[in-house]
């Protein structure tokens, strides 16, 4: 905030920023519940699962939550399997990160590069490991894992395993018997388990349905958004950059694109195509560049002229160094603000898009619960839970938004 | 400069996505435009074939004449009911209707206006437009030669024909028909310009003979329906209530199809506009154009009078005052075509807009077994009747139509009929249909109903059983050689994972919590099946290309069997054929055949048996289940409404008519 004392070492703007947007108590509230909702998307498979995390029989012990993480019988789709790889890397990765900051002298920037170069390697989602054919992909099909809370409830008392299960004992993907529209806090004969939020008309539990959600709407919103930002910033970059014919000739495509009502454009595109969570990203994210591409524009023309640009243009550096390691680091603040909206916007437009049904049926997504919600208005548990969490997540995403543009803008500080 | 390199390099970059896209879909675009091609040669040789038989069949006709004429001029009039020959099953040479039931009719009942849902029609010719919603119009103002009984339906009884004579082995039916049938006045009569149809018109055999003619004239734009009468060879009006339908060869289908014909009326479609009779040789041609269709008109003999319709607003129907047979109870029928959507149309049924609607499972549960709306009375196991004591009764009927999952047979995953075994005994029938469909439905064995007198009952049914499918799985070769969990077999010297795609229709949650529950048996014996819904346009091109591993499916079933359509080896390699697993056994081609030819029931049974027995051990598809849903009404309310009730009530007992038709209409929710 303005009243704090100026600190006595010298700050980037960005340190400056960074501190006067972590001042504020919302910005700190926002920042935990957004770290909370990506924890539950991270951790689902530990969070709701049939299978024990621990499993301690007279073969030994053994982790069949953690080994069934690369199964690809388990998680089919290639979001799940980033995310399981995050949730088994991501520990070890921050404890070494914690490590190498204690004990070695090392710039941030590299620390930064090798953080890329890992996530990298996790976004190629089949880290190799060493199996019976040589190295193989982790991501594989595997036998099925036997080792559930059903299997440990049918044993004897007194022959169980010593076994810990996940606090929610059901699986994101099975119907259990008798178990449609059911109301919140039924039990489950079959794993013992209780549907704290009820259970939705494909005999799921709503809550397992929520955390697997969560997944999807943050997969949705990076996704869409790094898509629409991708072909925004090239577009906008070329355009204010270069400016003339190119710029009048791409800023009326910018305008045609504007024209369409997203929704409605998104609407009938989607209608025209497969119902798939991946097609679904895609196109909220091939329609929604063109506000990036004006923001960017505006960026590169005021940029363009500067005095920087103008001695880079006289060393003779090649326009796209120019463009994208030196115009582009400059511009990058009012387009974190716009990402943080985009994203918030993309979750509420794949949620809208379920909602009238043209979700992915095979995908649990918030939005898919939602439409069931529509469908069997008399079972209300079905519209509140998934539509608070999307509520949470467009709010928190605003929130941050809107004090990180206040933190940024030079206007607001003195 | 630098600017215009940037721009071409804009350009080449998006040209060559371009045709990286474009050369990506050429494989694809150069099929279709093989299957049109396919298709056009199909229809030429079929139009070829119509005219050759057009002409021969012109050709012979002096010869024909005096030889066919001899044993069927002999015009029998209806003896007295005799109960042991008039029992509704076929047999040569006597007249077998039963007589024409009047019993459901009550006058005391008489009266009101029944409100139901319906659809807008794309057109109303009679031929031409072949859609479920325009029949459903024409089977309410016109009547059939012959009916099924409601509550029979595997038998036949007099209709507008008063008795039929079948002579020849089974190639020639004489019909009598009824005296004193009126066609209805159509309603634009009473306009200057159509006073010419101001007149009262009987129906007269030459009405049927015209019809017949117009069905089989290859210029009338009806291919599907005169597929069915391709075999009729000369049909004859000798006088006015006398008609003789002449078959080619003996072929069971021409039983349905002679005794089933409903009339035209010959004094409008054989008429233009202003009156003047069109020419024999211009008929085709003017009857696919005709103005009375145009004007959207319907006349029949039938128990209602067409009123018309506005588009996506309303339909009416009133009830015919000189109808010759005994009439439905309700004087008006009026079709809300406004309302589309599931969810509206309940609504607009509880708030008393409709009387009569129908409920998919889910809303049955959330609605009767979950009783969230009072007024509907709650299920009571000990009686069957309960539904009917709320304020809006609800009742279960048993839908004709079935659902099963197909296997491609061409593909290698499932040429083994014991890998096709072991995918049945895998499915927990009994379980999808208490859990996912709350109850409702029957677990089938084969494509007949188990209320049908053709079903086979004695077959074994494929109980699920997970280690019995492993077993067959395992005699079949399948094996999970390299333990990743998922069954695989060399096939051609490359190492085949059991791994599949469903295709389903994506509207139905049913069929999602159904192939989930699936999926997941499935996974306990080393199968992957991902499930992939598609819209319902795109399906039935899977139908046709036969583009699939498995997929879901739903048919029709018929009172009359027939195996011809779905299984016999010759449907199976033709483009859009109905046979699309690929299914040939050259017992049941040969089988198939002969039920075609055989007419004697106790014998059809006894094939149409052993022919499920067959296609049991095949199981080319794994049948699930045959439909039944639930009929809701307005119980209480206006006395019209009190009135009229009683009829549907009396109705779903005996299969009435009316909400037989729409009950059938329903299944397509699905």
């Amino acid at each position: 905030m303005s009243d704090v004392p100026a600190p006595p070492r010298l700050q980037s703007p960005g340190q400056l920023a960074w501190e006067r947007f972590i001042a504020r108590g919302s910005s700190r509230f926002g920042m935990v519940v957004m770290g909370l909702i990506v924890s539950v998307g991270i951790y689902a498979p530990f969070l709701s699962n049939e299978l024990a995390l621990v499993w301690w029989d007279k073969n030994g012990l053994s982790f069949p939550a953690f080994a069934d993480l690369f199964n690809r019988r388990s998680y089919q789709k290639p979001h799940d399997l980033f995310f399981n790889v995050t949730a088994l890397l991501l520990p070890p990765l921050l404890i070494i990160q914690w490590l190498v900051r204690q004990h070695v002298r090392i710039s941030r920037r590299i620390l930064g590069m090798v953080g890329i170069v890992v996530a990298v390697g996790l976004l190629c989602w089949a880290p190799f490991i060493p199996g019976k054919n040589g190295w193989t992909a982790a991501w594989d099909h595997r036998p099925f894992v036997e080792q559930n809370i059903q299997t440990w409830r049918e044993l004897p008392p007194d022959s169980r395993p010593l076994a810990v299960f996940a606090p929610v004992k059901h699986r994101f993907d099975a119907t259990y018997p008798g178990a449609v529209l059911q109301s919140p806090g039924t039990h489950n004969p079959l794993t013992g388990g209780t549907y704290w939020l009820g259970t939705d008309a494909g005999g799921h539990d709503v809550l397992t349905h929520l955390f697997f959600g969560a997944r999807i709407s943050l997969t949705v919103g990076l996704v869409a958004t790094g898509l629409a930002f991708f072909i925004g910033i090239i577009i906008g970059a070329v355009s204010g950059y270069f400016g003339g014919w190119i710029d009048i000739l791409l800023q009326r495509m910018v305008e045609i694109m504007m024209c369409f009502p997203t929704f409605i454009l998104i609407l009938t595109v989607v209608a025209m195509l497969d119902r798939d969570i991946f097609i679904i990203m895609v196109v909220i994210g091939l329609t929604g560049w063109a506000g990036v591409a004006r923001l960017v524009r505006g960026e590169f023309l005021s940029h363009s002229v500067r005095d920087y640009v103008v001695a880079a243009e006289a060393l003779g550096l090649p326009k796209w160094r120019i463009m994208f390691r030196h115009i582009m680091p400059n511009a990058i603040a009012p387009l974190i603000i716009s990402a943080t909206f985009g994203i918030a916007g993309s979750v509420g437009a794949e949620s809208g898009l379920a909602f009238v049904g043209l979700g992915d049926p095979t995908t649990p997504s918030w939005g898919v619960l939602m439409e069931q919600g529509r469908q069997n208005i008399r079972y209300p548990w079905l519209i509140y839970t998934p539509g608070l969490a999307i509520f949470i997540i467009v709010m928190t995403l605003n929130l941050l938004g809107n004090n990180l543009r206040e933190a940024i803008d030079p206007k607001n500080h003195r | 400069m630098n600017a215009a390199k940037w721009t071409l390099l804009i350009v080449t970059a998006a040209l060559l996505i371009y045709m990286a896209v474009d050369r990506w879909r050429q494989p694809q675009q150069l099929q279709r435009v093989r299957q049109s091609v396919d298709r056009l040669e199909l229809a030429l040789q079929e139009l070829s074939r119509t005219q050759r038989q057009l002409a021969e069949a012109l050709a012979k006709q002096p010869a024909v004449i005096p030889q066919g004429n001899q044993p069927t001029t002999t015009t029998v009039h209806a003896p007295a009911f005799d109960p042991t020959v008039q029992d509704g099953n076929p047999k040569l040479g006597v007249n077998f209707l039963m007589p024409y039931d009047r019993s459901h009719y009550h006058p005391e009942w008489q009266g009101g206006t029944l409100k139901a849902f319906g659809s807008t029609p794309r057109g109303l010719n009679p031929l031409t437009d072949n859609s479920s919603t325009s029949n459903d119009v024409h089977a309410r103002c016109n009547d059939s030669l012959c009916e099924r009984p409601a509550t029979h339906p595997e038998q036949w009884s007099a209709n507008l024909a008063e008795s039929v004579i079948i002579s020849d082995d089974y190639q020639t039916y004489t019909f009598t028909l009824r005296k004193g049938v009126r066609w209805q006045r159509p309603t634009v009569a009473s306009q200057a310009k159509y006073a010419w149809l101001a007149k009262d018109v009987p129906l007269t055999a030459a009405d049927f003979k015209f019809t017949l003619d117009l069905i089989l004239n290859p210029a009338v734009d009806c291919p599907a329906l005169r597929n069915y009468y391709e075999d009729v060879e000369k049909v004859e009006a000798p006088d006015d209530h006398t008609l003789i339908v002449r078959w080619k060869r003996k072929v069971y289908t021409s039983l349905s199809f002679s005794m089933g014909l409903s009339p035209l009326p010959r004094h409008i479609y054989g008429h233009s506009a202003d009156g003047t009779p069109i020419a024999p040789e211009q008929q085709g041609v003017a009857f696919n154009k005709h103005w009375f269709d145009e004007i959207s008109g319907v006349v029949g003999v039938g128990a209602f009078i067409f009123e018309g319709y506005e588009p996506d607003k309303v339909m009416r129907f009133r009830r015919n005052p000189d109808y010759w047979g005994a009439p439905l109870h309700f004087d008006v029928i009026e079709l809300n075509l406004e309302v589309k959507k599931d969810d509206a149309q309940l609504i607009a049924f509880k708030n008393g807009q409709v009387h009569t609607h129908g409920l998919t499972p889910l809303r049955y549960k959330a609605e009767i077994l979950d009783h969230k709306e009072p007024r509907f009375a709650a299920l009571d196991p000990n009686d069957p009747k309960a539904g009917r004591k709320g304020e809006l009764a609800w009742t279960r009927f048993k839908a004709l139509n079935f659902s099963y999952l197909g296997w491609n047979i061409r593909r290698p995953l499932f040429s083994d009929k014991r890998v096709r075994q072991a995918m049945s005994h895998a499915f927990p029938k009994e379980r999808i249909i208490n859990e996912v469909f709350f109850g409702l439905g029957q677990a089938i064995l084969t494509d007949v109903h188990p209320d049908n007198q053709y079903a086979n009952k004695a077959v074994k049914p494929y109980a699920f059983d997970l280690e019995r499918a492993k077993v067959l799985l395992a005699e079949a070769g399948w094996s999970d050689s390299d333990g990743d969990g998922t069954l695989d077999k060399e096939v051609d010297g490359k190492r085949l994972p059991f791994r599949f795609i469903i295709k389903y229709y994506s509207d139905s949650p049913e069929w999602d919590n159904t192939l989930l529950i699936y999926k997941n048996e499935l996974r306990r014996i080393g199968i992957d099946v991902e499930p992939k819904p598609f819209q319902w346009k795109e399906l039935i091109r899977v139908y046709e290309d036969k583009d699939f591993d498995a997929v879901v499916g739903g048919w029709r079933m018929d009172w009359d069997i027939d195996y011809y359509q779905l299984w016999h080896s010759t449907q199976a390699d033709v483009q859009g054929g109905s046979n699309h697993c690929g299914f040939k056994n050259a017992r049941v081609d040969e089988l198939a055949d002969k039920l075609r030819a055989t007419f004697e029931t106790p014998e059809r049974i006894a094939i149409a048996k052993e022919i499920q027995a067959i296609i049991h051990e095949e199981q080319p598809y794994t049948f699930f289940r045959s439909g039944e849903g639930i009929f809701v009404w307005q119980n209480h309310g206006k006395p019209a409404t009190d009135l009229y009730l009683k009829g549907v009530t009396i109705g779903l007992d005996t299969l009435h008519p009316l909400v037989n038709r729409s009950a059938a209409n329903w299944h397509f929710r699905e």
